[in-house]
Formats: structure tokens, C-alpha cells, sequence
């Protein structure tokens, strides 16, 4: 609220004609930024670079409300996964980097609910979220929605198969397998 | 399909008076057998939530809306049997339809819990129908303990692939709160 106020200040010394027109962008840019935080979205492109659907983010108080939409996509369950970087480089989609952190899988703040893809090869899944905000996720290099081939095991591999717990790449990934579908944060 | 006429059926006979007894078990399906909700309860009864399951076209939307839950990820699988009976909730069964995990009908996406212990999360399923779910014996919707790994235990844990545990529930371990669904 402070925000809003100092905008609405700056507003009226404008208007008052105080010589302060070079305030003017800056406030409208400051505007756009808290509208920015508010929500946001992404197109799901596939390796080919085929749009496969989209998410949307909605900022509500603490919570985050999420959509995710896709078609095309192969039967099954797939790990879902916010990754630091905002970069979507086919075909491999390497350059959206690890997931959005800090923590160990699966208390990464981008570790999603996995996506439950129909037998006809669309998918649809909504959650709320308050481990990450849009804020945090559209830094300055912003985010990416990466859909991964595999399943996520959300580094739950009990102790008879592993007696000194998850090893470094359980931990980093959840074993989710290669990244087929991904979305700029924007 | 079938199941879906057959509770038709048994509604008609309910209502000519043929036998009102066997409409008990459609009582919590509203709409015609499109829709079914139940409250989420915890093991000493307390509500914590709603599932509602609604048939949308070929698919079923699972809306679940919880409260007073353990924060993070949760294994979320409807199980086979429409009885939430201590101890564990046991009562319910294995999860819903043949083969393995995370193969089963029943199986669903982990639910997410925020930090102060409520839950939202809707997704779709053309793994089931509300007719499905509604059989005989009814189904439940169980929230476990931890997060399901969907049997994705990697070869270099397990050479010979993950166990029999593992391929029946995903190592969820407990069933912390159960949803009769009939």
C-alpha cells in the first residue's frame, strides 16, 4: 500500500506542474511492475518447438494459484518442475538450469505436483502454491515450466534401497529424466 | 458405462418401492451419477476437507480442498474400497485397478500442502469414471503421509527394479486421511 501511495504522490505533483514530468515514466513503469507480480504466464512449447499449451500464475496474497493446460503430450504421469532460469533452448531445454531453489528435491520452492497426462495426451492440473511467489519467480533472469519424460519420485527412496539416503542427483532432480516440454516465465 | 445404467436400474426400483434399500449406496451421488463429494477425515474423525469428483465428458475432475494437513507433498491415490475404518484406514483397500504402480486407476497426482496446512489442487483423470467410483462397494480417496515416488527408483538403487512395495503404493507409507466415496 505504501507503494501505491507514493505513485499516487507522484501523480499529483505532476499534475500540479511542478516540473516533474521526467517522474512520470518511472512511476508508470513501477505501475507495470506491480501488476507484473500479480500474475503471470507461459507458453508450453515442445522440442520442436510446437506449442503444447500454457500456465498461468496468479498472485493471491501469499498464494500462488497455478493452471497448467496441454495436449500432445505422452500418456502418464510427468514431473513438473519451476527451473531458475527463463531460457528455453531446443531441444533439450538444458538452459532453464536446475530447479528454482534453494533446498534439496523435494523442498525446492519450483517442485510442483506432478502433471497426470490423459490417454488422449492432454492434461490439465491447477494447485496453489506458497512456497515460491511471482515476484521471486520472475527475477531478473525469470523462470521456466519444465515438463520432464519421467516421473518425479520427490527424492523418496526409502532406506532399503538406499541406507545413506538419496544420493546427489535424486536430490537435485527426482530422477524426473529428460525436460520434453518448457515455458518461459514472463 | 455399465455401472452407471445399472445404478439407474436400481433407482428405478427404489422408486416403485421394489426394494428402497438398494439405493443407499447411490445416496452420496448427486446429479444422476455425474457428481460425488465426501468430507476428508482424519483417523479420530475430524473434517479436514472435501473431494468432489465430477464426470466432464470422458474425463473425471478431482477438486480436493483440505485443511489442518501436514505441509508438503502427499500421496494422493484412490483406494478400492468405500470404508474409512481404523486402524490406518486399512478398511480401504489397495488402490484402485490392476497392474502397478503408478499404473493403478487410482492413482493421482501428489497433493501439495501450504505452510499453514491448507490444500487446493483440481486435476483430470480419464483413468476412472464417477460411475466407477460409485460400484458396489464404493472407493476411497486416501491422503498418505509422504510423497508417492510413482515406483521411479532408479537402477542404480535397485538393479532388479523397485519391489513389490514399491509397485503396489509408490512408498506413500501411512494413510493419514480417507474420503468414502459411494
Amino acid at each position: 500500500m505504501r507503494h501505491r501511495r507514493s505513485i499516487a504522490a507522484l501523480g499529483a505533483a505532476a499534475v500540479a506542474g511542478l516540473g516533474l514530468m521526467q517522474l512520470v515514466p518511472t512511476t508508470g513503469a513501477a505501475t507495470g511492475q506491480a501488476a507484473a507480480n500479480k500474475e503471470a504466464r507461459g507458453v508450453i512449447r515442445g522440442a520442436d518447438g510446437k506449442v503444447l499449451g500454457a500456465i498461468t500464475l496468479e498472485q493471491d496474497g501469499k498464494v500462488v494459484k497455478v493452471d497448467i493446460r496441454a495436449r500432445g503430450l505422452p500418456n502418464g504421469f510427468h514431473g513438473l518442475h519451476l527451473h531458475a532460469i527463463g531460457s528455453c533452448k531446443r531441444p533439450d531445454f538444458m538452459s532453464a538450469g536446475g530447479h528454482v531453489g534453494p533446498n534439496t528435491h523435494s523442498q525446492h520452492p519450483g517442485d510442483l505436483p506432478s502433471l497426470l497426462v490423459n490417454s488422449n495426451g492432454r492434461a490439465r492440473l491447477a494447485f496453489e502454491s506458497d512456497h515460491f511467489s511471482i515476484r521471486g519467480i520472475k527475477d531478473a533472469d525469470s523462470s521456466a515450466l519444465i515438463i520432464h519424460a519421467g516421473t518425479d519420485n520427490f527424492a523418496n527412496i526409502p532406506p532399503r534401497y538406499a541406507p545413506a539416503g538419496p544420493d546427489a542427483t535424486t536430490l537435485a532432480t527426482g530422477d524426473s529424466g529428460g525436460r520434453i516440454a518448457c515455458a518461459v516465465i514472463r | 458405462m455399465r455401472p452407471r445404467k445399472t445404478f439407474a436400474a436400481l433407482g428405478a426400483a427404489a422408486a416403485i418401492g421394489a426394494c428402497g434399500a438398494y439405493a443407499l449406496p447411490a445416496t452420496g451421488s448427486e446429479d444422476g451419477g455425474t457428481r460425488l463429494s465426501a468430507p476428508i477425515k482424519a483417523a479420530d474423525g475430524s473434517e479436514l476437507g472435501t473431494v468432489t469428483v465430477r464426470q466432464e465428458g470422458g474425463s473425471a475432475r478431482v477438486e480436493i480442498r483440505g485443511q489442518g494437513m501436514p505441509p508438503g507433498f502427499h500421496g494422493l491415490h484412490v483406494h478400492a474400497v468405500g470404508k474409512c475404518e481404523g486402524p490406518g484406514f486399512t478398511s480401504s483397500g489397495p488402490h484402485l485397478g490392476d497392474g502397478a504402480h503408478p499404473g493403478h486407476t487410482g492413482d493421482l497426482p501428489v497433493l501439495y500442502v501450504k505452510a499453514h496446512g491448507e490444500a487446493r489442487a483440481v486435476t483430470y483423470t480419464d483413468r476412472f469414471s464417477v460411475a466407477d467410483l460409485a460400484d458396489a462397494d464404493g472407493s476411497t480417496l486416501i491422503v498418505h503421509a509422504m510423497p508417492d515416488n510413482y515406483a521411479n527408483i532408479p537402477e542404480r538403487y535397485a538393479p532388479d527394479g523397485p519391489d513389490m512395495a514399491t509397485r503396489m503404493a509408490g512408498d506413500s507409507g501411512a494413510r493419514i486421511a480417507c474420503a468414502a466415496l459411494r
